[in-house]
């Protein structure tokens, strides 16, 4: 048996796993774009599909989480490897719980049954398509390395913060307008809330990404002066990680 | 064994040992000519001179013309192997071993004449005939006194003939042996070298079967050339076959970079070996970042990862379909395993089925709304005839409403096959359109007098702008007319109460354009590019009647006319429709 290198056993297990992140990454992505998609179109079978498959998605992140623990186990790598590892298995967490909240709007569309939308989803699905994009760019840096761009992903946060924003004060005007529909809008509240806090998770692995590169962890909160200098109209939930 | 480029290597070693061995025999045989030729002399000189003493005693003692003196020559003669002879002072013989030479003047011979001078003197005399070869000394006979004049000399005269014969004799020995060591160690060179050569009459040989195979013409004599021609022949084969490789190579580039679907090889590892420009659009990747790259990291798509992981588990070839959301498409993957030699590839090929399924959806959604228009009247139908049966029709007021309404729901459900069977005339070429030159704007005068009834009932205004010098359009009328009332029935429909519909018409090139803007509920942006396939609706939840033929109906009449219909459209805020048809020359 001729000797192989450790480090290259090293890099070729690593990169497994980030190819595992990236399949995860899909995986979540899909989750997120479909359970948006079925809630446009009021399709509750789709949604059902989507609740169960949230199963594979959280075997993936046992599986990831157990080959990267047996990898430092086995191998004990140490400063920029062993950050590396780390940040592997924070960016599996953050993005299981990016997939309970696709799951978490799946089941809003179960719930809302054959009840209406309050008005077409605009805003909504507005938010998805730029938290997915954040995501998968965010995903793409983390396995290339890359912090330029995990640098700059962070900034978009204030997009779909504010998106959330008028999503709030738009169901907050139906709500009023007519109580019936207080049910339907807080389902919907909830949706955006969930989409929200996608876009928060995306930034935090946009900051493992340096962290891994430099050793710093440094908060990439873009907008926290707004919430100090503005009084509180700001939407309950917003900024918070 | 005779080959003429060994030979030219082997004769020149040869050669010059022959002559090595040659000059080598031919010295020898002169030294020892040499030698012997002193040695012969020094000898007989040295007889000569003990012999002259003894003369001279001899003399002395019985004088000159003894019998004894004679005897005695005789005598050394005979073991001397020479004639000896006793010469005077004056050069007249005394006395000589030989009876016949009696008489005669040596005085002049060279010797006696050298013995007079040095006391010892040679001479060679050669006859023509080699057996009378002599060589002949002499040697000065002095008397006692210091003074040592010569009183006579002593002559030896030996005959070379034995002794030519032994130089002869020894000549051939040393040829002989010399020509049969020489004949040996040639033997020996060439059996050596037949044997050290062979690596290279081999390569010859090869080389001459190789030409013969390819039939190249080798009149060549010289093996090396013909060697180095093969070397030629090669390389230049090896030139054209890599040229031919890279042609083909080039061409299936070309082919794979040319097709619609896309191609990915895969290795075991899950590296992109190859990949084709199809793919390289699809997943938005550059060729060199790509190859050498995971398929995860390059497609990012968990159904291609784990297709392929299926594919490689299981050693067959497995198919997956799935979305790519930020273009839009819809694309079926096959994975199939590759064995080449004792490598595995794997083979992806990417299908793009968007096409397809959009046609399907449109399908779909076709016969979900022809079921849902029908069920509607039908169950109005259904209710209204049970009524009638179950005893409305006895009271004649009743019955009559009742039918009535029968007879509206039989009328809409006309409208909806009548509508069906305009829209597959009109698509199958079958309908009929009868070009006129018209005056725009009585096509509109029309259409609006039609509609301004709904106009009214919906409290929405509805505002022309039409000059009076536009030119005459070329149009069949009726058809425009529905066009026109296809767009304004969807703006009444979709513009809430108060709203407003414009109706514009202008003049553009050679076409005259007309538009239809209103302040109604617009169009979603997703919606926009399929607004106007058939049957498609914009609202979902399906509050508004009609099957969604009016806008399809519109876009293949205008078609028909050459112009062409565009919709601009933002959600919340209304939408513009506007369609143009040619001028009437």
């Amino acid at each position: 048996m001729p000797f192989v290198n450790p480090r290259e056993t090293l890099d070729r297990h690593i990169q497994e796993l980030l190819d595992e992140i990236l399949v995860m990454g899909s995986m979540v992505e899909q989750a997120i774009s479909e359970s948006v998609e079925a809630l446009k179109r009021r399709d509750i079978n789709a949604s059902r599909r989507i609740y169960v498959e949230d199963q594979k998605i959280n075997e993936k992140h046992y599986d990831l989480e157990n080959k990267t623990l047996t990898l430092i186990a086995t191998q004990q790598p140490v400063a920029r490897d062993l950050r590396l590892l780390a940040a592997i298995l924070e960016v599996g967490t953050e993005l299981e719980r990016i997939g309970d909240y696709a799951k978490g709007i799946a089941r809003i569309n179960i719930l809302m049954g054959e009840a209406p939308l309050v008005k077409p989803l605009i805003d909504i699905p507005r938010m998805a398509e730029i938290g997915l994009n954040m995501l998968h760019r965010a995903l793409g840096a983390f396995v290339s390395k890359d912090v330029e761009t995990a640098r700059a992903i962070p900034k978009e946060d204030d997009t779909v913060d504010a998106l959330y924003n008028q999503v709030y004060r738009e169901l907050l005007t139906y709500m009023i307008a007519d109580p019936t529909t207080i049910d339907r809008s807080t389902y919907l509240l909830w949706a955006a809330h969930n989409l929200e806090r996608m876009a928060d998770r995306v930034t935090n692995i946009c900051e493992r990404v340096v962290y891994v590169v430099t050793g710093e962890i440094r908060e990439m909160d873009v907008s926290d002066d707004e919430f100090a200098s503005k009084s509180h109209l700001g939407a309950p939930g917003e900024n918070q990680r | 064994m005779f080959n003429r480029t060994i030979s030219l290597i082997i004769l020149p070693a040869i050669i010059l040992l022959l002559l090595a061995t040659f000059l080598t025999g031919r010295y020898a045989i002169y030294k020892h000519n040499q030698l012997v030729d002193s040695q012969l002399k020094r000898d007989l000189i040295t007889e000569a001179i003990i012999l002259g003493d003894t003369v001279a005693t001899l003399v002395t003692s019985f004088g000159e013309n003894s019998k004894t003196i004679s005897t005695k020559l005789k005598a050394w003669s005979i073991s001397t192997e020479a004639t000896i002879t006793v010469i005077a002072a004056d050069g007249s013989i005394i006395a000589s071993s030989d009876p016949d030479n009696q008489t005669g003047n040596y005085l002049n011979y060279p010797e006696i004449q050298e013995a007079m001078a040095k006391g010892v003197g040679t001479y060679t005399r050669y006859n023509p005939s080699p057996l009378f070869n002599t060589i002949n000394i002499a040697v000065s006979i002095t008397d006692e006194g210091d003074e040592g004049h010569i009183i006579g000399f002593l002559h030896l005269s030996k005959n070379l003939e034995r002794d030519q014969m032994e130089r002869d004799e020894y000549q051939k020995n040393i040829l002989t042996m010399s020509l049969r060591f020489s004949l040996l160690a040639i033997s020996v060179y060439i059996l050596f070298n037949h044997y050290a050569m062979r690596p290279l009459r081999q390569l010859i040989h090869e080389t001459d079967q190789i030409l013969a195979e390819e039939g190249t013409e080798a009149k060549i004599n010289n093996e090396f050339s013909r060697l180095t021609m093969l070397l030629k022949e090669i390389h230049k084969k090896m030139n054209i076959q890599t040229d031919q490789l890279k042609q083909e190579r080039n061409k299936l580039g070309l082919i794979l970079n040319q097709a619609s679907d896309g191609v990915m090889f895969i290795d075991q590892q899950g590296q992109i070996a190859t990949i084709n420009l199809a793919a390289i659009r699809w997943f938005e990747t550059k060729e060199q970042d790509a190859i050498g790259n995971t398929l995860a990291n390059v497609v990012r798509h968990h159904q291609v990862v784990e297709l392929w992981q299926r594919c490689r588990d299981s050693g067959e070839g497995q198919i997956v379909s799935f979305e790519i959301p930020r273009r839009k498409m819809f694309i079926q993957c096959a994975a199939l395993p590759l064995y080449e030699d004792s490598k595995k590839f794997y083979l992806l090929l990417f299908r793009d089925l968007t096409h397809l399924q959009r046609l399907e959806t449109v399908r779909k959604d076709f016969v979900s709304n022809i079921s849902h228009e029908l069920r509607t009247p039908l169950a109005s139908l259904k209710a209204l005839t049970e009524t009638l049966l179950s005893g409305a029709m006895e009271d004649p007021q009743a019955s009559r409403r009742f039918i009535e309404r029968i007879e509206m729901e039989i009328e809409a459900m006309s409208r909806m096959v009548q509508d069906l069977l305009e829209l597959s005339r009109i698509e199958s070429g079958k309908a009929a359109f009868r070009f006129e030159p018209t005056m725009p704007n009585e096509i509109i005068y029309n259409v609006v007098a039609r509609v301004s009834h709904q106009v009214e009932r919906k409290a929405l205004s509805l505002e022309i702008d039409c000059p009076e010098d536009l030119p005459l359009v070329l149009v069949d009328p009726p058809h425009i007319e529905q066009v026109l009332n296809n767009l304004l029935d969807n703006a009444i429909k979709f513009t809430p109460s108060g709203g407003k519909i414009t109706l514009t018409a202008r003049k553009l090139g050679d076409t005259v354009v007309f538009s239809l803007r209103d302040t109604g509920i617009g169009i979603p942006a997703d919606d926009l590019p399929r607004i106007f396939e058939r049957f498609y609706k914009s609202d979902k939840a399906r509050s508004s009647s009609g099957v969604g033929l009016g806008l399809a109906i519109a876009r293949h009449i205008v078609e028909a006319h050459q112009g062409e219909i565009h919709v601009e459209s933002k959600e919340g805020h209304g939408s513009t429709f506007a369609f143009s048809v040619p001028i009437a020359q």
